[in-house]
């Protein structure tokens, strides 16, 4: 998590606990109440019409905002997964090259960004919560495991311990002609690709 | 009552939007295909599946699924050079084979690969 966006967070609890202990503080020394004012001094605040909230016990006001800035700060200080996840398990008995590759479940978080070709804006909001880990072997079947967030987002690492897959088909030669030649020379085969989307 | 009417002819068409939603890999050319062994026909997974080309280099990789299925997505136009498929069986390379036309936003499927003897 950004580091100005922590010290945001740690003021807005420290303003929310000084408001309510503030508030404590004055209703103990007298200068404001708990007592219910007449109607016509009753405190009214508005929010677009849509929200109105009044009330004839105006220092609650002290309270409810501070415990505006405390839910606030709770509830965006909340564990994130950003903090390296670490991967774990055992393939036995497989000769072929095993590749693990681990997505998020769903895959495609937002497919309707609007659109006002050819600029276009949208927010969306990454989803951890599921992950899902796929083992392939070549001549194997693929094994698949998801994992929610609370097996894995304490302790930051998932271990999928034994896992077999099942051999379906053997390697064998390539047919003459099957691997034509190429006028240039292409990136290895490890290399990271570059464009392309893969579902 | 006017506000609840003007709030469902505008529900109806967003709802209706959802529901007729399409896939958002609307751009470029999707390549999917099918591997199978030649010996005895079962689908081969687990193989990586890849195009390159000479000026983009290689595209990301797909790995068939049990069905010995693949598909490639958003691939750009190729261009005047050809794109070419490549499948390895882990490290090592197994079938690579010109494709041809792919010059405009379209789904191509390939006939099924027979791979080995």
């Amino acid at each position: 998590m950004g580091s100005t966006f922590s010290v945001i967070l740690v003021i807005s609890a420290c303003i929310g606990l000084l408001m309510i202990v503030g508030g404590m503080f004055l209703m103990y020394k007298g200068v404001i109440t708990l007592q219910a004012t007449p109607k016509t001094e009753a405190l009214t605040v508005r929010w677009r019409k849509q929200f109105v909230l009044t009330t004839q016990v105006p220092a609650l006001g002290f309270f409810l905002i501070g415990l505006a800035f405390v839910v606030f700060a709770m509830w965006f200080a909340k564990p994130v997964p950003d903090s390296p996840l670490r991967i774990s398990g055992n393939v036995s008995g497989v000769q072929s090259p095993i590749k693990v590759s681990v997505r998020s479940e769903p895959g495609v978080i937002e497919r309707d960004i609007t659109d006002n070709n050819p600029s276009f804006t949208g927010t969306v909001y990454p989803n951890l919560h599921t992950l899902v880990l796929d083992v392939t072997a070549p001549g194997y079947g693929p094994h698949q495991e998801s994992f929610n967030e609370d097996k894995w987002l304490s302790n930051h690492s998932i271990d999928l311990g034994a896992v077999n897959l099942t051999k379906l088909v053997s390697e064998s030669q390539p047919n003459p002609g099957d691997i034509e030649p190429i006028p240039f020379q292409p990136p290895p085969q490890s290399s990271e690709g570059t464009y392309g989307v893969t579902p | 009552m006017k506000n609840r009417i003007k709030h469902l002819a505008l529900a109806i068409p967003m709802f209706a939007a959802v529901l007729t939603a399409q896939p958002g890999y609307a751009q470029g050319i999707s390549i999917e295909g099918t591997i199978i062994a030649s010996k005895n026909g079962s689908p081969i997974p687990g193989l990586s599946v890849s195009v390159v080309h000479r000026v983009r280099g290689r595209s990301k990789v797909a790995i068939t699924n049990s069905a010995g299925q693949f598909v490639l997505l958003g691939i750009p136009n190729s261009g005047p050079d050809p794109y070419y498929l490549e499948v390895y069986w882990g490290k090592t390379l197994k079938y690579r084979k010109k494709l041809e036309g792919l010059n405009a936003p379209t789904r191509i499927k390939l006939p099924t690969i027979q791979l080995g003897r």
